[in-house]
């Protein structure tokens, strides 16, 4: 009942849905056009912050988290140096490359450049992540359980 | 400048009839070159046509595996959007927009091209200018552009709330209103050549006549000059009509974040769920397509029925321009503020974004911040040199290669009285029905 009530709250502040990438919604957020935005990715935001923007991130539990993935093509032309390239993303070495430009390392031994935007380092204890198969089966539940809700 | 239209009546029954051409074979083979062209370019058009047509009906009428494959038939999606269209929403809201943008693109349109072809007003140069230069900036850029100065935080919302004192933004552009104002902002420069073109070459007579009768400059504009180009009017109407009901840029920038959905957006969606709703998405595309034909059916017939209105005309002289006494100052500044609002301002806004290290509203203070950074960036981007020669690549390619297609199909269309050129008419307007976003969405 008092979840219900939250989502009421949240829905009587018309907030602004799109389908723009989360960088794009926080651009927005920093021009001014919104004062918050919900769903972004915090290494974004810390970025943006560094480069003197007027924004931060707060994490607000729980924290979910994207899983990303990195593929083979099926008729790949070059299958076996596609191959290599996989290997070296996900190495540590690979990993750093991602470290050193504020992006988030899915390696366990690889921290993040600015330590406390991973979980466990002081900001939030966990992130959660919607698993494939969880998504297969109910992510259009979701959705348009969303849409129902927030969607006129 | 004036002569190109005095040509009019002249070589038009130019039918290639010649019955046993080059190549004929005695009674039974008929082979000439006008059926060989046409063959060639009947199999090319359907090569690019089709697929892509087969494509999309078939989704719509089958279950997909999560791999893509075809599953088993279905009729769900098309019951699923009957039963979405009860509730309205989206097809409405389609109707609504391509209206609007319809109406007010005309309207913009066709007064500066009015202007431009009809008065002495000063600077009717820039008409053609703006016209032209709005072709070079890509939809998406000019939306963003109008985005960013429409938006909530943006300049114009920050004016009007200081001169009008209010609390809050006053222009909401996320809104069926700020979709149909960009759009047809838009669409007006191409309004505006087409109109220029049947403008230029209306036989003046009928209104000399009228004025030699003692109508005055406003009658024989209403009796006279917008009755004659009423068929005008109405074709590139319907043309904008088509187009806004297929278009996705603005409907996915400006109508998303403010709840406004519409054909195009409902595909876009449906093909992003996880698991993707192909089908809907395939269902969705059918009925646009039906809507987009239906209209261009319609288009077809008032253009055919637009003959009827043609006044031919062998005089090569300009209409009389319309002296426009003090009202020319109006008419320029229309002009100027034409081009500034279609050309300048989303240049500005766009020119000052990329001098940012992140986007601030312009200001004074905001200006100590700029940097050159971006444009470095973009610079030593990896590959950036390739991107900018496969466009160009690209561009050409493609305009030769419709150029030369249609240049066939139209002189076998117009020109001859092969049988079976209706096929050919039929396959080269399929690709205005299945629309971009329809044909986008068959990649299972």
């Amino acid at each position: 009942m008092s979840e219900d009530l939250e989502i009421q709250k949240l829905k009587a502040q018309n907030i602004a849905k799109t389908t723009a990438s989360n960088r794009q919604v926080l651009d927005l957020t920093i021009a001014g056009e919104y004062p918050l935005a919900l769903q972004i990715f915090n290494h974004h935001a810390f970025i943006s912050k560094s480069a003197g923007a007027p924004v931060d991130w707060q994490p607000h539990e729980p924290v979910t988290a994207t899983i990303q993935t990195i593929a083979l093509a099926k008729n790949s032309a070059h299958p076996h140096a596609a191959m290599l390239l996989l290997d070296f993303a996900m190495s540590e070495r690979g990993q750093k490359v991602f470290q050193q430009s504020n992006y988030l390392p899915s390696h366990p031994k690889v921290p993040a450049k600015q330590v406390d935007l991973k979980p466990g380092n002081g900001r939030f204890k966990r992130a959660y992540y919607i698993n494939p198969d969880a998504q297969y089966d109910k992510g259009n539940d979701w959705v348009d359980y969303f849409n129902n809700i927030f969607v006129k | 400048m004036a002569k190109q239209q005095s040509t009019k009546t002249i070589g038009v029954p130019l039918k290639t009839r010649t019955s046993g051409g080059l190549w004929s074979l005695g009674t039974t083979f008929n082979f000439d070159v006008a059926t060989i062209v046409m063959i060639i370019v009947s199999v090319v058009t359907g090569y690019l046509v089709l697929p892509p047509l087969y494509s999309v009906i078939q989704t719509s009428l089958f279950t997909t595996k999560l791999t893509g494959e075809i599953d088993e038939f279905t009729l769900r999606y098309y019951q699923d959007l009957l039963r979405e269209l009860q509730v309205i929403g989206p097809f409405l809201n389609t109707f609504y927009f391509s209206l609007g943008s319809a109406l007010l693109a005309t309207l913009l349109g066709g007064s500066i091209a009015w202007i431009v072809t009809r008065t002495d007003s000063p600077l009717r140069g820039l008409g053609y200018f703006t016209a032209f230069a709005s072709f070079g900036t890509p939809f998406i850029l000019y939306t963003i552009g109008w985005l960013l100065l429409l938006g909530r935080a943006g300049p114009v919302n920050y004016w009007l709330k200081t001169v009008l004192d209010q609390p809050g933004p006053v222009v909401n552009i996320y809104s069926l209103f700020g979709m149909i104002f960009i759009e047809s902002l838009l669409w007006s420069p191409f309004v505006f050549l087409m109109l220029a073109a049947t403008f230029r070459s209306m036989d003046p007579s009928l209104e000399e006549a009228s004025s030699v009768c003692g109508a005055r400059v406003w009658q024989t504009m209403r009796r006279i000059s917008l009755r004659l180009m009423l068929p005008a009017f109405f074709s590139v109407m319907l043309l904008i009509f088509i187009r806004s009901f297929e278009s996705f840029e603005i409907p996915a920038l400006v109508g998303l974040p403010g709840d406004i959905r519409v054909l195009t957006t409902s595909i876009y969606l449906d093909a992003q769920k996880l698991p993707p709703k192909y089908g809907s998405a395939g269902a969705f595309s059918v009925l646009l397509m039906l809507v987009v034909a239906a209209t261009l059916y319609f288009y077809f017939r008032i253009t055919r029925e637009g003959d009827r209105f043609h006044t031919v005309t062998g005089k090569g002289y300009r209409p009389k321009l319309i002296n426009l006494g003090r009202w020319r100052y109006l008419t320029a500044s229309a002009l100027v503020f034409y081009s500034v609002v279609l050309l300048v301002l989303p240049f500005l806004i766009i020119l000052w974004a990329s001098l940012l290290p992140y986007y601030m509203q312009p200001s004074i203070e905001a200006m100590a911040k700029f940097t050159v950074k971006n444009y470095i960036t973009a610079l030593h981007f990896p590959k950036v040199t390739d991107a900018i020669k496969n466009s160009i690549l690209l561009g050409l390619g493609s305009a030769s290669a419709v150029m030369l297609l249609t240049l066939f199909a139209s002189w076998l269309l117009v020109r001859t009285k092969r049988r079976g050129r209706w096929l050919l008419d039929l396959l080269t307007t399929l690709p205005r029905r299945e629309t971009p976003l329809a044909v986008r969405t068959d990649v299972p």
